[in-house]
């Protein structure tokens, strides 16, 4: 089927077993390289992040920049879980989860009524309310911030001290672990009213689904997956407050990354991050003393570049370039009608468009 | 629908409009722009709430209900200007409202097949839905509105912008679809088809019925003539 998220090829499979060895093999090949190791791990959480918003902005099409809320409230979750009741960090992991979902679903209830940049502006408002509120809030730590207590390291308490490879394989399985369920998410009759929903909300409401209540569903997995990333983070760095995850560079990051790489696909939040998050960690070192506004400048210089160019992302540029190499393989140089390499509709639109007659 | 009224501001869209719709039949609402047609299919629909009056429909009470609810109970609309999923194939977009009958994904690609089928688009399944000619548009939102199993089918100016082989193809597919017992309400400017597949009209101008009756009768009415033909003689667009 042709625009239908395609099904794997072959190549597709051993493109991925390559991408996955080389993955699986990263830390080795790092080896005693904190900085590098680091920016790996940051490569897949955001990534991780970036799935988790493409639920929402990408699928359902409803853009949100007040994703960071759910990131920090899965932190906080876990934080304060182990802080006033001593829970399991995995517990909090489930919580983490949870809680972000369920209140992703109540931020849904009144946001989705409102529409476009009207929604848009909702996200953030709720967000930046909410960082305020944590700001001053004592007992989430307000502004100071609170600090998970130190355990043994290993497996069990979410913890490594002196080694932060398992960090970089724990990053690494919730990214295969939630591509694979949006994957999946994607080819399901849920996927298919999300994809509607994003091109038509009159229509699919019009054909007797509730728009409002599958919203909410993408809203509630998104919540659930950027609370996890959350979780992670506040294990990682053992500890959190209102600036590192409910501050609103995070939303506009984790936004960020799955536009620049591909709005919509599964791809496209890896490729983001894995573009973005190097580009600004080098910012940061080489061209300046914190690099912060360097590789905002980074960021903003290549939105341009995209917006013009590219408006479907990195991806729809590697989607281009497939098209080239199979019509440069194919001996059929300009013409307009290579064959279709797995192009969503739209895109293959953008290709060429004959349209035929009534 | 009984004394149905809506009001936009100060502005009587729809004035107490009644008309009863029996199962299986063709029923054409014609009026000139700004009649209240389509008004009466937005409140009918469930996209607006009335001001007054009452829906119903196979004996339940619909009016005021959400456009989702009433869509489930079999009302199904198609739009004036046709709004395919442009990021999909004609067979998905289809396939959306097979869906909608809460089966799985094979069950509504199957179902998608056949009414594509139906409607004489099956060629085109797996082609991207945005390169739809208008008169494809008009039948694939068909199609789709099909794929939900209704059993009254709200169509907006089904032959608006469609050139006149693709009228002809649109007639015989509604008059299939009455023959198999579908129940059919549309809003036409083209009197030439309401002629050709109506069973009966209703004409409305400013808001009010004007007259209702056989296609020949109601195009003669002189307050038809003056209201929404603008001459003195009635004319065949």
């Amino acid at each position: 089927m042709a625009a239908m998220p395609a099904r794997p090829s072959v190549s597709s499979a051993v493109a991925l077993l390559v991408l996955a060895a080389a993955a699986l093999a990263l830390p080795l090949a790092i080896g005693e390289r904190p900085f590098e190791l680091r920016m790996a791990t940051l490569i897949l959480l955001f990534a991780v992040m970036g799935q988790g918003w493409n639920v929402l902005g990408g699928f359902a099409g409803q853009v949100s920049i007040g994703h960071g809320l759910y990131f920090g409230l899965g932190a906080y979750t876990t934080v304060l879980l182990a802080l006033r009741l001593d829970v399991d960090p995995w517990l909090g992991l489930v919580a983490g989860a949870l809680v972000p979902a369920l209140c992703a679903v109540l931020v849904g209830i009144p946001c989705f009524r409102l529409r476009g940049h009207y929604f848009v502006i909702a996200t953030l408002v709720v967000a930046e309310s909410v960082f305020q509120i944590f700001t001053v809030w004592e007992w989430v730590g307000s502004a100071v911030g609170l600090e998970l207590p130190v355990k043994p390291e290993g497996l069990a308490n979410f913890q490594f001290h002196r080694d932060k490879t398992p960090y970089y394989y724990i990053a690494l399985a919730m990214l295969v672990v939630v591509t694979g369920a949006l994957w999946w998410l994607r080819r399901s009759p849920l996927g298919f009213v999300l994809r509607a929903i994003r091109d038509d909300e009159d229509a699919v409401r019009g054909l007797g689904f509730s728009p409002q209540a599958y919203k909410s569903i993408a809203m509630a997995i998104s919540g659930a997956i950027l609370g996890v990333a959350g979780v992670f983070h506040a294990q990682y760095v053992l500890f959190v407050d209102p600036f590192s995850v409910l501050g609103l560079h995070i939303s506009v990051l984790v936004a960020l990354f799955a536009i620049m790489g591909g709005v919509g696909t599964l791809a496209g939040p890896i490729l983001g991050a894995a573009v973005l998050v190097p580009l600004s960690e080098y910012a940061r070192i080489h061209f300046s003393g914190s690099g912060r506004n360097v590789d905002l400048l980074i960021y903003g210089f290549l939105i341009m570049v995209i917006a013009v160019y590219r408006p479907d992302g990195l991806m729809g540029l590697w989607q281009r370039a497939r098209v080239a190499a199979i019509r440069l393989t194919s001996g059929r140089k300009g013409s307009d009608h290579a064959p279709d390499v797995h192009l969503p509709a739209r895109r293959r639109v953008a290709r060429h468009d004959p349209r035929p007659s009534a | 629908m009984r004394g149905l009224s809506k009001a936009f501001g100060g502005l009587q869209a729809v004035r107490a409009i009644s008309f009863d719709l029996a199962a299986g039949e063709i029923l054409g609402i014609i009026g000139p722009n700004g009649a209240g047609k389509s008004t009466v299919f937005s409140l009918i629909a469930g996209q607006e709430r009335p001001d007054a009056g009452d829906i119903a429909f196979e004996g339940r009470a619909i009016g005021g209900l959400r456009a989702e609810s009433i869509a489930r109970r079999g009302l199904v609309k198609t739009f004036q200007t046709s709004r395919p999923f442009s990021s999909m194939t004609f067979l998905e977009n289809v396939m959306v409202g097979a869906l909608a009958r809460r089966v799985g994904l094979e069950r509504a690609r199957a179902v998608a097949m056949e009414q594509l089928v139906t409607v004489g688009l099956a060629d085109q399944a797996h082609s991207p839905a945005a390169w739809a000619s208008t008169g494809q548009r008009k039948r694939l939102e068909i199609a789709r509105a099909l794929a939900t199993a209704p059993r009254l089918l709200l169509l907006d100016e089904p032959f608006g912008g469609v050139d006149r082989p693709s009228i002809d193809a649109l007639i015989r597919l509604l008059a299939g679809l009455r023959s198999d017992g579908m129940t059919l309400l549309l809003i036409e400017h083209n009197l030439d088809a309401v002629h050709r597949l109506v069973d009966r009209v209703l004409a409305m101008h400013l808001g009010e019925r004007i007259a209702e009756g056989t296609p020949q009768a109601v195009t003669a009415d002189p307050r038809v003539v003056q209201a929404y033909l603008g001459a003195s003689e009635p004319a065949h667009a």
